[in-house]
């Protein structure tokens, strides 16, 4: 049992589920059609805030960590105002831009502790595992204090990322998710048919962000420090793999990327010098096999009807057509006699 | 009277691609406007729904000004349209293509999606109720779980007019919707239309087939070089000289 839980093993897991939930945030805003690169910006504006709040303010973990995704989602609001005007690769450019300046400000900052970053801040397995000594669980099912702090962290982030992933499915299947898919699919028609697509790109830009937020949140107090190198370019690109990776169109997509992409590096680490060539082919091979990615909507709707999961809608009888064919022929014979 | 253009004028740089046109449209018939490729019908259109500012003049819808109004909005003022190309969401069954179009008239947000409150579920089982109907209207109700741009290109013309009438329109404007059509669907198309007026909808319609328009318009605009050259009834504008004079050339 010691051997399969061990705390690197452990760590692992931990961190394909807040990558998971990173993808699902760039996933989000990807379902307007909309290819933002600021997600690292946001985990960094929700890493900080949430740290700085437990670390100077001391407040309780779950308060800080919400507070920092809201922070990252006021944050959208402001860069969302001129930016979700732009389209495609302009987008694209301005909120990596964004990520950039974000960087360069927790940087320079003295409250950030500049390139140093912050260390000490409270562990979410450390508090939990406080509590397992409270509630005299050490020892039980033969599994120590520590693993068990580290088990229900795991626990409660699986809780946080099955809530995303419920957000987006109920989202998908609803007005809401109707606007976003027919903006995707062609924001003109979308605007022509009665959608305000400033507001729903916006909308889906700002609540991108705020997952992002809880995800940098999470990440500063699993890894007890971070730095503004934690934030980099070069996380934008890692993280935008696990959706473009597992498939950009099912949410499902992020969630399978992010595990095989943070499974991956783990699994070939005996391969040492060579593991990034083998990582990059894969990556390569698979663009060029499914451009995209492994989980399409086709799939997917063949997955959920093997497990019979997929009913059809309900479509009850309404008579709202048949009434007004009515109301119109008895005003119009009104109207002449 | 339910639309008005009152000298009505948009040119694109130097390119005046309509100049001074005026006409109305009744409440409750079906108007049309003719007149040879390039002569300004569809700029028309994107003017009335607030797809381009006009450059000088008013259009008027049931007593609003529309010019300056957002597309969005001229759609929950009661203007709705279809496309010269069609123009429909990839991905979508015929079914939510049509629920797409109800947006403007419904109004559950993300919090009560996300939750699934019972109004919602309401909203949501009541809405494709009505979508049904506007499907079983247009003779596509065995389509209905069909991905809407897999279907015959036919079928998809008649899938947008349904996603138009799903915005709950006054008013709807289509653009050629007899483009590219058989007789027998055109002959569909020309019934559809019918219901359309039935239901008390004005409808403004842009088309090539003269055959079509001259059996369903009550009248018809004629544009040419983006100046309207004559209105009158089918009738009225078959023996028109300058309408005969735009489409035929002038006798020697």
């Amino acid at each position: 049992m010691s051997e399969i839980l061990n705390p690197y093993y452990l760590q692992i897991v931990m961190f394909f589920i807040i990558n998971a939930i990173m993808g699902i945030s760039i996933f989000f805003t990807l379902s307007t059609g909309q290819l933002t690169l600021g997600a690292a910006g946001f985990m960094s504006v929700g890493a900080y805030v949430g740290a700085l709040l437990t670390l100077k303010a001391e407040l309780p973990i779950p308060i800080a960590i919400f507070i920092g995704g809201i922070v990252a989602a006021l944050v959208a609001v402001v860069i969302g105002l001129p930016t979700t005007r732009l389209k495609g690769l302009y987008l694209a450019i301005a909120t990596l831009g964004f990520g950039e300046v974000v960087r360069v400000i927790f940087l320079n900052l003295e409250v950030t502790n500049g390139a140093l970053g912050l260390s000490g801040i409270p562990a979410i397995a450390q508090e939990l595992t406080n509590y397992v000594y409270e509630f005299d669980m050490d020892g039980l099912l033969d599994i120590d204090a520590l693993t068990w702090g580290n088990l229900l962290t795991i626990i409660i982030l699986l809780v946080i990322l099955a809530l995303v992933i419920l957000f987006c499915l109920r989202i998908h299947n609803s007005r809401v998710g109707r606007a976003f898919q027919a903006i995707k699919a062609d924001d003109h028609a979308a605007e022509l048919m009665g959608i305000n697509v400033v507001y729903y790109k916006m909308l889906a830009f700002v609540i991108g962000a705020f997952i992002a937020g809880i995800g940098g949140g999470l990440y500063a107090h699993i890894t007890n420090f971070i730095n503004p190198t934690d934030f980099s370019y070069h996380k934008v690109v890692q993280i935008l793999l696990f959706p473009v990776f597992g498939g950009s169109n099912v949410v499902w997509g992020s969630v399978l990327g992010s595990f095989i992409l943070t499974l991956l590096p783990e699994v070939l680490r005996f391969l040492a010098d060579y593991r990034d060539i083998i990582y990059g082919a894969l990556l390569v091979i698979l663009m060029a096999v499914r451009p995209d990615g492994i989980l399409t909507e086709d799939l997917m709707d063949k997955i959920y009807r093997k497990l019979g999961v997929k009913k059809k809608a309900y479509i009850p009888e309404t008579q709202v057509l048949t009434e007004r064919f009515e109301a119109y022929k008895a005003q119009s014979k009104s109207g002449q006699e | 009277m339910l639309l008005q253009l009152d000298d009505v004028s948009k040119s694109f740089g130097g390119v005046a691609a309509l100049t001074g046109v005026t006409f109305q449209v009744n409440q409750g018939e079906v108007f049309g406007v003719i007149g040879p490729n390039g002569a300004g019908k569809t700029t028309l259109f994107n003017l009335i729904t607030g797809v381009f500012p006009v450059s000088t003049g008013n259009i008027v819808f049931d007593g609003m000004n529309v010019v300056g109004i957002k597309p969005h909005r001229t759609v929950e003022m009661g203007i709705a349209r279809t496309f010269q190309n069609i123009r429909l969401f990839g991905n979508m069954t015929a079914l939510e293509t049509v629920l797409t179009g109800m947006h403007c008239r419904t109004g559950s947000g993300v919090l009560s999606s996300f939750f699934r409150t019972k109004r919602q579920r309401v909203e949501e089982e009541r809405c494709r109720g009505i979508a049904y109907e506007f499907l079983k209207l247009v003779g596509l109700e065995e389509d209905a779980e069909e991905v809407a741009t897999s279907l015959p290109y036919g079928k998809q013309r008649r899938l947008e007019i349904a996603r138009a009438l799903a915005t709950h329109p006054q008013l709807i404007l289509l653009d050629e919707p007899a483009a590219g059509m058989n007789d027998s669907e055109t002959e569909v198309l020309r019934q559809l239309i019918g219901k359309i007026r039935d239901l008390g909808i004005t409808v403004v319609v842009i088309e090539h087939d003269m055959a079509l328009m001259m059996n369903i318009c009550d009248r018809l605009a004629v544009l040419n070089f983006g100046k309207k050259i004559a209105e009158g009834t089918p009738q009225e504008i078959q023996n028109h000289p300058d309408v005969i004079e735009a489409y035929l050339g002038k006798e020697e």
